[in-house]
């Protein structure tokens, strides 16, 4: 339906992880982009502004939380799709908050999630009026 | 009315009194001739009266029976001695009416015949007898002699007082006489005491002749003799010589021998005898009389004494006298029982030397004090030494009695109380023994009555309230220190465990958070158990033990903290791992069939990881109770469905069926979705489990008046029977779970039975061993209670 393919930012610091998202994303046809740790996502995120986000939250100089705040506060950031990935239960206090407040799309715990699953998600969310994906 | 009367007179006159009328007529005529025989003044008055102490005898002794004869004695004296039968009539009505008189008022006011049986009675005898009813006769009889010409006004004076001496003289000295021997007719006397009489009686004649005859003027030489016989022959001897004395002074005065012969006129002698006679006769009478209430009085005291003498001596308590320095000078029988020593021994002794040495100088000091209080008591205790050289434990109060003239000395009278003070001192032994053990405890511990107000806290208690012991006993805890709960709302009087356990009578052990606020305002989080005390069925007070959890939370915490960062860790290759995996299994045509199957086998152990800490992860947070309960209205068969859904390929590995069974019309349940599927994921994933192969698992879904009711039932291993107490258990699998499936958490009941308690449900099963288990879960109809926690279960 779309010619452009969508791009979406993979924040992750884990390389093992960070390549198979990156590889299943692209398979799955989508451009990629993708940043080791906080502080390099989000300036890729506000350089390149991405249609998706897919963010971590446990990472080296900047973690994923407090990105998605820095994010929201930019006119851009405030609306972009963002799905957090992380092995982090969402059960503390300070978790839970940044989800009310920054309202991220999914919040998604890898082991318990297969690379399939996200990939319906992102697609649910960047193209939700097309019928066949599921 | 009229024959009655006369009867009477008659029977009063001559009847049964004849006898006596005519002895006392016979005795009055005689003595009342003797007496006109020494009529100088007048031939009617005389000086020497004797009928008028007969006619004040006769009438005490044998009432109104005797006024006949008197009456008529006197007439008949009169008549024949002078006057007209008219005065003689006056005259005898006067003498009667004298005697009247004289017995009412000593009937009246001194014990009649008794009248001489005190001291007093004497006196009120003398004053109503003898000077106030002598002038009612004088009085009438110079009335009568004027009237009958027998005397002029102008002898009124000497012939009315000669009168009613005269008359005084016979109730002062005849009176006594017959009236005391009346009373005491019998003389037992011994040959030696008839002798001492005579002789005494023999020299009092000798000294009134020596007196009389005017040997020697000194009229009042005779009292000696009088109080001597007085003395030792009483009231009798006195009267009796007094008679002798008043006969043989008045022949001797008449024959104008003795003092009071030639002061005056005769008759003037005469009075001055008479006064003598009478102060003589009063004077042995009364001394006679108290002789007689002394040794009354003395065998009274010595009756007292003897009862007392006797119970101080059989008294259970010893008696010992001592003075200020503890000298013993009696010592009753009973302190050789208890001490050891006889009375006779210990006399003389100094009593603190019988005092154990630690306590001597204590009761040393208390007998100093007592010795400055003249009447005060003291009581003590303190060890005694026994002659055999035991030691025991004494009572002892002493009365200090020092000033008091009957004893003169500090009494103390004690006891034996060894047996009482070991039971005591073990019993205080015991309970400091106890008090130690409650004070060191070092949970809080407090009881308190059934109105909820404390009666024993320990320091563990208090240093953890932060309230002194004295604040808080006698006080209702409730009132004194806060509850909250959670949220740090204050439990109200009616959520308080110890209220509930007071009113319910049953045990309470908390399982949620309770914080108790302190005195300073700071508060602790608690654990407590409640205990009622029961008497006689009835709940009469509690006891609570409570337990400050502060540590163990902040373990729990930093356990939680870890098993969250460690999960964070484990997870992360697992996924890894999966997600390679998951593309590997996918490029099928890469593979041999048996290398996708290889490569399967080792996702669904990295999926058994990832669940396995999942299931840890959940765990840790039921155990911290901080999980959140967000209910939403939930089709109950939906999540079965689902649930059914997510075990196909076990339930085709195990070819077992599963049929749900339920009831139409099936209300949507108030629930957290997330935390229903967990249950039933378990008990489905169980039965899966644990069932034989081919066998049918029965999910049914009712709803009742009260609850709905959810079942898992399936035919398989069961439970066996001695481990079934064990099955909600933590990490707790039974043996033959673990023989059938090696895998396991033993998490999964536990979380099921945690999240459905925490929820307000309930969760029972039935099981047999080789026929199979059913489980069983029912929420009331409102479903399961909101909770606010921090945290989601997976």
């Amino acid at each position: 339906m779309t010619d452009k393919k969508k791009s979406i930012l993979v924040i992750e610091d884990e390389p093992p992880m960070l390549q198979i998202l990156l590889d299943k994303l692209k398979e799955s046809g989508f451009d990629t982009l993708n940043a080791k740790n906080g502080e390099e996502g989000l300036q890729a995120a506000l350089q390149h502004h991405p249609d998706l986000i897919l963010l971590d939250i446990l990472m080296p100089k900047l973690d994923g939380l407090s990105l998605m705040d820095s994010l929201r506060q930019d006119a851009w950031g405030k609306q972009v799709p963002i799905i957090v990935l992380t092995n982090v239960s969402a059960d503390s206090d300070a978790t839970l908050q940044a989800i009310v407040k920054n309202q991220p799309a999914y919040y998604l715990v890898k082991s318990n999630v297969k690379l399939e699953e996200i990939v319906e998600k992102i697609k649910e969310i960047l193209v939700p009026q097309n019928p066949g994906v599921k | 009315m009229k024959k009655g009367i006369s009867t009477y007179i008659s029977q009063l006159v001559w009847g049964k009194n004849i006898l006596l009328t005519v002895g006392i007529f016979l005795l009055y005529v005689i003595c009342g001739k003797v007496g006109l025989l020494l009529a100088f003044v007048n031939p009617s008055t005389t000086a020497i009266w004797a009928p008028t102490g007969i006619a004040l005898a006769a009438v005490l002794l044998f009432g109104f029976r005797a006024l006949p004869a008197i009456f008529f004695g006197a007439f008949f004296v009169n008549l024949t001695t002078a006057g007209t039968p008219a005065t003689s009539l006056g005259i005898a009505f006067g003498n009667m009416l004298e005697a009247v008189a004289g017995a009412y008022f000593v009937r009246k006011f001194a014990s009649g015949t008794h009248a001489f049986d005190s001291v007093l009675g004497i006196f009120k005898f003398t004053l109503f007898a003898v000077i106030f009813s002598t002038m009612v006769s004088a009085t009438v009889g110079f009335v009568t002699l004027f009237f009958g010409g027998f005397a002029t006004f102008h002898d009124f004076w000497t012939v009315w007082s000669t009168w009613w001496f005269g008359d005084m003289g016979g109730n002062v000295i005849v009176a006594p006489f017959l009236l005391v021997w009346a009373a005491h007719p019998r003389i037992h006397a011994s040959v030696r005491g008839l002798l001492h009489f005579f002789i005494v009686v023999a020299l009092l004649v000798i000294t009134t002749e020596v007196i009389f005859l005017g040997i020697t003027p000194y009229p009042y030489l005779c009292i000696p003799l009088a109080v001597w016989i007085a003395f030792w022959f009483g009231r009798r001897g006195a009267v009796s010589i007094t008679l002798l004395v008043a006969i043989l002074a008045t022949v001797n005065t008449i024959n104008g021998m003795g003092p009071f012969a030639h002061v005056g006129s005769p008759n003037h002698s005469l009075l001055l005898l008479q006064t003598f006679l009478g102060v003589f006769s009063l004077t042995g009478l009364i001394f006679a009389t108290m002789i007689l209430e002394y040794r009354n009085s003395q065998k009274t005291i010595s009756t007292q004494e003897r009862r007392f003498k006797a119970l101080i001596e059989k008294s259970f308590d010893a008696v010992v006298l001592i003075d200020s320095t503890s000298r013993i000078s009696y010592a009753s029988p009973t302190f050789e029982k208890i001490i050891g020593y006889a009375p006779e021994e210990i006399q003389g002794k100094i009593g603190f030397d019988l005092i154990y040495a630690e306590d001597r100088q204590r009761i040393t000091k208390e007998l100093a004090k007592l010795v400055l209080k003249p009447g005060g008591t003291v009581t003590v205790e303190y060890r005694s030494i026994r002659k055999d050289g035991e030691i025991i434990w004494v009572e002892a109060t002493g009365t200090n009695l020092l000033l008091d003239a009957n004893v003169g000395a500090i009494v103390v009278n004690f006891h034996d109380i060894t047996d009482r003070k070991l039971s005591a001192e073990k019993l205080l032994e015991e309970k400091i023994e106890d008090e130690a053990m409650l004070g060191s405890i070092g949970d809080g511990v407090f009881a308190t009555d059934n109105n909820g107000k404390i009666t024993m806290i320990n320091q563990a208690a208090c240093a953890m309230l932060g309230w002194s012991e004295k604040e808080l006993l006698g006080h209702s805890i409730v009132e004194v220190v806060p509850l909250q709960d959670e949220l740090g709302k204050a439990l109200s009087m009616d959520e308080r465990p110890l209220t509930k356990v007071l009113t319910l009578g049953k045990s309470i052990i908390t399982s949620s958070t309770i914080y108790y606020l302190k005195k300073d305002g700071t508060k602790f989080p608690v654990h407590f158990t409640v205990t009622p005390i029961i008497l006689d069925k009835k709940v009469v007070g509690a006891i609570e033990v409570f337990h400050d959890i502060t540590r163990e939370r902040e373990v729990d915490k930093a356990k939680t903290e870890f098993v969250s960062v460690a999960s964070h860790q484990l997870r992360t290759p697992l996924a890894t791992i999966n997600w390679y995996l998951e593309e590997l299994l996918q490029s099928t045509s890469n593979f041999s069939q048996k290398q996708l199957q290889y490569l399967q086998e080792v996702y669904n152990a990295s999926k058994r990881m990832v669940n396995l800490i999942n299931t840890l992860l959940n765990a840790s947070r039921l155990e911290l109770g901080t999980f959140t309960v967000e209910p939403s209205e939930v089709n109950i068969p939906e999540v079965i469905d689902q649930t059914v859904k997510d075990f196909s390929q076990k339930i085709k590995e195990k070819h077992v069926t599963v049929s749900i069974e339920c009831s139409k019309d099936l209300p949507p349940m108030h629930a957290d979705p997330k935390l229903l599927s967990i249950i039933i994921q378990n008990l489905l994933g169980n039965a899966v489990k644990y069932t034989k192969t081919n066998d049918t698992i029965v999910i049914t879904i009712k709803e009742n008046k009260k609850e709905f009711l959810l079942s898992v039932a399936e035919h398989g291993y069961g439970i066996p029977k001695n481990q079934q107490a064990k099955i909600f258990t933590k990490l707790f699998r039974a043996d033959n779970a673990r023989m059938i499936e090696p895998e396991g958490t033993g998490l999964g009941l536990y979380i099921v039975k945690s999240i459905i308690s925490e929820t307000g449900g309930k969760i029972w099963f039935e099981s047999e061993e080789n026929k199979g288990t059913t489980f069983y879960v029912s929420f009331p109809h409102s479903g399961m209670q909101q909770k606010k926690g921090q945290k989601q279960l997976i």
